[in-house]
């Protein structure tokens, strides 16, 4: 441990996108479960066929409303960004991140893209989310109201095909929620990521409110400029993340620069090792990763 | 902390809140038209009265004694009723002057008329003694309680309406208790003189009834009470056969809707058809009830039977599973009243049911008719009741003449000495022995080709399902408002 | 008391005594008395005839009393109702004799026509073939032969033995018109003798048949095989006594006579097996007011069953509520496509009058899945929701178009027949009676055993398209397996004659070695279980003995035809109501299967009949007691239902897509436990 790593607390997840987020998952989940049960009826009977049809097509709704309601938020707040993918060279982003995670993470090498209140999500957790949001769920929002508005009118195909892709992509959804809770424990703590969605508050590497500030005032102002062409890896993968996002890494060294265009600081090439003494967010003493 | 957890839980809570109270109140989506159970009287709890009533009692008044030591006014009560007047109502005598009528003088074609026969008449009055016309109707202690609140189902009353000798009246005493089917059927299961006799709709069969004997009383275990809902003694109710005003009928309708059924025919039938002529389809199912008495025959030396002829009261027609007649009824009755004149060619009614096809408020009502044959007096054209129990009644002398004039004795009709047999015919509404809804009159029962009514003598033009009812088809008079 | 019944018994007595001066049989007397009765229980008759006095004249217009020769009803009714013009419009008249050799599509190779006349009716086991073979394509009626169920003469006139096979179920006119004219009082009487009718016909009395049916009026007996009519039942001016012969609207009795069990009247309605009510034969319904606890046949928990038979009979309905004249301006309704569009109601109708002259016998018909006959008249009556409004009713029921959509009235108001109804016919083996062997559903043991238990049956539930406009709707069937012999050439049904020489002997009894076959318990008699080929060695004597009569080829054929049922409904409170009917993996509703043959004779998997409009995609499956079942393919398709239907790859994809995103994590998870141990270390 070369000197313990500045951290700070602060707040990632406002209220309202905490509330958002439980209502989707307490919603969804209850409509895996009403639907398996209209899927399954008579096998599956808590609420009753009929009931558990009222619950799924109430709750439908609710969450359409609701999902409407946070595009507005993304949008008009700009914490749409934390979706949209911004490199050119995403690709290979996000293969560093896959490779992190079939490889690095058994090594306790860093993580990749460590999260703090301006980039919450990981090249793979953007594409995720891109389809979970706009492909997954308007399938299955589309296929519901074609088959509750079967009730009035003949939809153009037959209701099996429609009511077999919502069948299909119900089981997606509930593969990807199995694989969404067990990324959560990919934190540095196991529990780290459910408590700041809980709560809202979590730990992230001290970033200088001079730098803070400048990367907002970036963003208000400035386009990001575009990326030096590198052979560096390192060097380049850095770029990107200052280029779109506050600069993660950043190190007590580079705290006070203001420009994010700066060329890639000393830290982000730093090993592994030195990274990872730099990154801790770990607040539990004897957490395994500080131990190790 | 805590806190948050709160603040971020409870509008998830809200909503399944609100998610439970959508699909509770769409479950309810079909309204219950009737619900007649909210309309039932609440039933007292019992407060047992063993040790209160210890005795020892040497005679039936000595317990009503202790029953006024706690209900004072309980005698004056009952004293105000019918069961202890045996007087219905007062209604415009044919002198003109107000006239009490009600079982103590009016004529019937059963046993004719109690006056001259109290003796035996009053083993079913609600008193100790009435015996003759000197009865003090106000004698407080006279009033029998136990008649009414005996539940041991031991008490039975013998003429003058004293209990039977063999009556333990401290055991009796001890379980009073709010009046139960016995107590009443005591007297009204056996009208007429024996078991379903009279009512047809009311017979021994209800004191332990079957679903099919009567819904109410079989299926639910319905007390006389429930319906004929009781307040200071007064039980609620009218016998059309002894009273002539609608003011004070017990009617389906106290629980039930108008509109009970699902299925908009049948609710339309309600402003013609009384309830019980579909709920009642059929009465008198286990035992026969008498249709006809004639009187004319008594006294000759035939052979006896129970059910046919019997030389003291003339012949009989009993009938079991009688399918009643249907008349229109509006509730109200013309009472053939005491010494009123009749044509003895005729067939007199007795109680004429009020009410026509043209009358709004007249509904089409099942009733047992009851065909009589009974004396009259040839010169002064009334009916004339007998001295028939006791000394020198006619069950026992067989002579007529003397029988009528004890008779006109006791009720103050004189007797010319001359008498004939004069054809007369009394209605007896039916209300009990209410069927289970299963076995109710169907469509075909009375509208297909060999129906249950006579559309033309009820007035019709033809069969209303065809021809419409009685408003399509313009039949209602024109000054009667049809009351909803 | 006396006094009102003494006029009745006068009148009784007069006739009592008139007829005893003419000295009339006594049998008679009390038929004519029972008549009497019969007309004289209703205290109030509450239909009314509106028909005036007619004569009843024979053909040449001479009144019948005068003549003594059968009535006429072309002249007779003819007088005021254009005979002609009902006898050329009315389908029980012609039964399929003018479309004769317009064989429908997909009709059996038998078939020679889409009627009585023509079809192959395999449970009456009728049906013509041509006379010269090789002729076979231009044949006309006069050119076939009809195949009876029975021997008979060769030389017989082939009409004439028409009649005798299915003449019961012939009005008269049509192709009879000169030998049995049309018997309007069949219908149109109140008490019309059908009994004597079927009488005078099993004596060859065609022309009779008509005069016959008066014989419950008194107008007419029987005395020793011949008609006489009674004049005392005629108005002195030799007119019809209308007191006595009520002419009406035809009721349900009326068509109950040939068409099934359809009851009036509140007598308990019981009936016996047997072709003789066809409808309720094939499909177990009736058609009464009657409750069904008030049976006196042996029907399962019938104190229960508090319902009427049917609640449309039970509610004043008869069979011409809905099978009514298409011109009767009351009833009749203009369809769809002809109705001009400005109009929602075209008041320009028949008048009564001209209707009366001019009734439209080809009664409005709906569809059946069975019958080809007048298939032009399909879905010209009114179907249920062409009177109830079902959206206005079935609160309880979500999504009520999805519903109604999918689901046709009687899906869920005919939920169960309570009647025993065929399910398999066998003419590979005759009984005794040179009849099939017979076996029926929902009774428990031989249906004429008074004590056999009545269970009823739950109809299948099949796809059927009755209108373009209309995806196909589920209704409810019977599936009825019918096996016969088939060889020849060409192909041809095997003839009763010939099955009856292959099984009997001159005696009757049944040939020693066959009987030795069959008998399988080994006590010299031939039950109906053990009347059935179900082994080759069975088939192959009876092949055997077939060939030897010269049949080439001979064959077991199977066909099943499915029977749609629309009558006998239940009303609200007893059709199914119960969303887990159908909404469950186990709803039995939708899945079950029907049993449509208790075992195959020679092994033979029957086929659906080509010519059904129902959708018959689905499955066999044969049980261990050699029964065959039919299982309706329902699991997935265009009938998705909630709750039944899945596809089975889908869920099985997804399974397996969540297994393995378990055993991922599990192998992560464990990796990276592995991992920090390792570390730790």
């Amino acid at each position: 441990m070369a000197h313990a790593a500045a951290t700070k607390r602060v707040l990632i997840y406002t209220l309202y996108e905490r509330l958002w987020h439980w209502l989707q998952a307490g919603g969804i989940l209850l409509l895996l479960f009403t639907g398996a049960e209209i899927h399954w009826a008579g096998r599956i009977d808590v609420f009753g066929f009929d009931t558990a049809v009222k619950i799924h097509d109430f709750l439908a709704a609710v969450l359409i409303l609701n999902a409407f309601l946070g595009l507005f938020f993304f949008v008009a707040t700009g914490n749409i960004k934390h979706y949209l993918p911004h490199s050119r060279d995403y690709f290979s982003l996000a293969l560093r991140q896959g490779l992190y995670y079939i490889r690095g993470i058994f090594r306790k090498e860093p993580h990749p893209f460590e999260r703090n209140t301006e980039r919450r999500l990981n090249p793979i957790q953007q594409l995720t989310y891109i389809m979970i949001l706009n492909v997954l769920i308007p399938i299955q929002v589309v296929t519901g109201i074609l088959m509750w508005t079967s009730t009035k009118y003949e939809p153009f195909t037959t209701l099996g095909v429609i009511a077999g892709l919502h069948t299909l992509v119900a089981w997606v959804l509930l593969a990807v929620i199995v694989v969404h809770i067990y990324m959560t424990t990919t934190g540095h703590t196991p529990l780290e990521h459910i408590r700041t969605m809980l709560f809202g508050w979590g730990e992230v590497v001290e970033v200088s409110a001079g730098a803070s500030q400048a990367s907002k005032r970036l963003e208000q102002s400035e386009p990001a400029p575009p990326l030096a062409k590198t052979d560096d890896e390192d060097a380049a993968h850095a770029a990107t993340e200052r280029s779109g996002e506050l600069d993660v890494a950043a190190s007590d060294e580079d705290a006070a620069s203001d420009r994010p265009s700066e060329p890639p600081s000393q830290a982000d090439s730093d090993e592994p090792t030195e990274n990872e003494s730099k990154r801790k967010t770990g607040r539990k003493k004897g957490s395994k990763r500080r131990g190790a | 902390m805590s806190r948050q957890l709160v603040v971020i839980f409870s509008p998830l809570l809200a909503i399944g809140m609100a998610l439970i109270y959508f699909v509770l109140s769409a479950e309810q989506a079909e309204a219950v038209k009737d619900a007649p159970w909210d309309y039932m009287p609440a039933q007292r709890a019992h407060v047992p009265h063993a040790s209160f009533l210890t005795g020892p009692f040497e005679r039936p008044q000595d317990v009503t004694k202790r029953c006024l030591d706690c209900h004072p006014e309980a005698s004056r009560e009952v004293m105000k009723t019918s069961h202890w007047t045996w007087i219905a109502e007062e209604v415009e005598g044919l002198d003109g002057k107000p006239l009490g009528i009600g079982k103590r003088n009016l004529i019937n074609n059963f046993c004719l008329g109690a006056q001259p026969n109290l003796e035996m008449c009053t083993s079913c009055h609600a008193g100790y003694g009435y015996d003759s016309n000197d009865f003090d109707f106000s004698d407080e202690l006279a009033v029998d309680c136990l008649v009414c609140h005996d539940s041991t189902e031991t008490y039975r009353k013998k003429g003058g309406g004293w209990p039977k000798d063999d009556v333990d009246l401290v055991a009796v005493a001890k379980s009073v208790a709010a009046p139960g089917r016995n107590n009443c059927g005591a007297c009204h299961f056996e009208g007429g003189g024996g078991n379903a006799v009279k009512h047809g709709d009311m017979d021994g069969t209800l004191h332990h009834p079957m679903p099919r004997n009567d819904i109410h009383m079989g299926r639910h275990d319905f007390r006389c009470q429930d319906c004929h809902r009781t307040e200071r003694h007064e039980v609620a109710g009218v016998l059309t056969t002894t009273s002539e005003s609608a003011d004070a009928h017990v009617r389906c309708t106290d629980c039930h809707a108008m509109d009970p059924h699902h299925n908009d025919r049948l609710n339309t039938h309600a402003s013609a058809v009384a309830c019980q002529s579909c709920h009642i389809p059929k009465v008198a199912l286990d035992y026969p009830t008498k249709m006809a008495w004639d009187w004319s025959t008594a006294g000759q030396d035939l052979p006896e039977d129970a059910h046919h002829y019997l030389k003291a009261k003339g012949s009989f027609e009993y009938i079991q599973e009688l399918i009643p007649e249907y008349t229109w009824h509006n509730g109200r009755v013309d009472r053939l009243l005491p010494g009123e004149p009749i044509d003895p060619e005729a067939v007199t009614v007795i109680n004429r049911l009020e009410g026509s096809i043209a009358d709004a408020t007249a509904r089409i009502v099942p009733v047992k008719v009851h065909r009589g044959k009974q004396p009259y007096d040839k010169t002064f054209k009334y009916l004339i009741v007998p001295k028939t129990v006791g000394e020198g009644g006619y069950w026992t002398e067989f002579d007529w003449n003397q029988a009528f004039e004890l008779g006109a004795d006791a009720t103050g009709q004189p007797f010319s000495g001359e008498y004939g047999f004069a054809e007369t015919l009394m209605y007896w509404p039916l209300h009990h022995m209410v069927a289970p809804k299963e076995h109710a009159l169907q469509c075909t029962d009375c509208h297909a080709d060999r129906g249950r009514l006579n559309w033309k003598e009820l007035g019709y033009p033809g069969d209303p399902a065809l021809y419409g009812g009685r408003k399509r088809a313009d039949l209602l008079a024109d000054d009667i408002e049809a009351k909803p | 008391m006396k006094a009102h019944t003494s006029p009745f018994l006068e009148t009784i007595l007069g006739v009592v005594s008139r007829f005893r001066a003419q000295r009339l049989e006594i049998v008679q007397l009390l038929l004519v008395l029972a008549a009497l009765l019969l007309l004289s229980t209703p205290a109030w008759s509450q239909s009314v005839s509106f028909h005036p006095d007619i004569d009843l004249l024979d053909k040449e217009g001479q009144n019948v009393l005068d003549s003594g020769r059968p009535v006429s009803t072309v002249r007779s009714c003819g007088e005021c109702h254009d005979t002609e013009f009902i006898a050329r419009h009315s389908f029980h008249a012609d039964l399929g004799a003018r479309s004769f050799d317009r064989v429908p599509a997909g009709a059996s190779p038998y078939d020679r026509g889409s009627g009585i006349f023509g079809r192959f009716d395999p449970n009456l086991y009728v049906w013509f073939e041509p006379k010269d073979p090789a002729a076979h394509a231009d044949t006309t009626f006069d050119d076939t032969v009809l195949r009876p169920k029975t021997p008979g003469g060769v030389d017989a006139d082939e009409l004439e033995r028409w009649l005798d096979q299915l003449g019961r179920w012939h009005v008269g006119g049509g192709p009879f018109a000169d030998r049995m004219e049309p018997n309007c009082f069949l219908c149109h009487l109140d008490v019309s003798d059908n009994d004597a009718r079927l009488r005078a016909m099993e004596r060859g009395q065609y022309e009779w048949a008509a005069t016959a049916t008066l014989a419950s009026t008194g107008a007419v007996v029987d005395r020793n095989g011949q008609w006489r009519y009674n004049a005392k039942a005629f108005d002195p001016d030799k007119s019809i006594n209308l007191e006595r012969v009520r002419i009406l609207d035809p009721s349900s009795r009326s068509c109950g006579q040939c068409h099934g069990l359809a009851v009036d009247g509140s007598e308990p309605v019981e009936w016996s097996v047997g072709m003789k009510n066809p409808r309720t034969e094939l499909t177990g319904e009736i058609f009464a007011a009657q409750k069904l606890y008030h049976t006196r046949m042996n029907l399962a928990g019938k104190r229960d069953l508090t319902r009427p038979w049917d609640v449309h009979a039970e509610r004043l309905l008869d069979c011409s509520s809905c099978h009514h004249s298409p011109n009767n301006p009351i009833f009749a309704r203009e369809s769809a496509n002809t109705k001009p569009d400005h109009l929602a109601f075209d008041a320009l109708k028949l008048s009564i009058g001209e209707y009366l002259r001019h009734p439209n016998h080809q009664l409005v018909k709906g569809h059946s899945s069975a019958q080809n006959l007048a298939n032009g008249l399909d879905g010209s009556m009114r179907r249920c929701e062409d009177c109830h409004d079902a959206m206005n009713e079935h609160a309880w029921l979500p999504r009520k178009e999805r519903h109604f959509r999918a689901l046709s009235c009687e899906a869920c108001h005919l939920p169960e027949m309570h009647a025993p109804a065929r399910m398999q016919t066998d003419w590979t083996v005759l009984n005794q009676a040179r009849g099939p062997v017979v076996v029926y559903r929902g009774v428990d043991g031989d249906p004429n055993d008074p004590l056999a238990l009545i269970k009823g049956y739950r109809p299948v539930l099949l796809e059927r398209r009755i209108s373009d406009e209309q995806r196909p709707k589920l209704f409810p069937h019977n599936l009825l397996s019918t096996f016969y012999w088939v060889g020849g050439e060409p192909q041809q049904p095997v003839s009763v004659e010939l099955l009856a020489q292959a099984y009997f002997d001159e005696s009757g009894a049944y040939h020693e070695d066959l009987r030795k076959a069959l008998d399988s318990n080994g006590d010299g008699a031939l039950s109906a279980e053990e009347l059935r080929l179900d082994s080759d060695a069975k088939t192959q004597l009876v092949s055997a003995r077939l060939q030897a009569l010269g049949v080439k080829d001979p064959h077991i054929v199977g066909e099943i035809q499915p029977y749609s049922i629309h009558h006998g409904a239940a009303g609200r409170g007893w059709a199914t109501r119960d969303c887990a009917a159908c909404h469950q993996q186990e709803a039995q509703v939708v899945s079950e299967g029907m049993r449509v043959a208790a075992y195959l004779p020679g092994g033979v998997q029957p086929a659906f009949v080509t010519d059904s409009n129902a959708d018959l995609r689905g499955s066999f499956q044969r049980a261990d007691d050699g029964s065959l079942s039919f299982v309706p393919e329902r699991r997935s398709g265009e009938l998705y239902v909630f709750g039944f239907s899945a596809w089975p790859w889908v869920d099985l994809f997804g399974l397996l897509m969540l297994v393995g995103s378990f055993l991922g994590i599990m192998g992560h998870a464990g990796l990276r436990v592995y991992h920090a141990r390792m570390g730790g270390s």
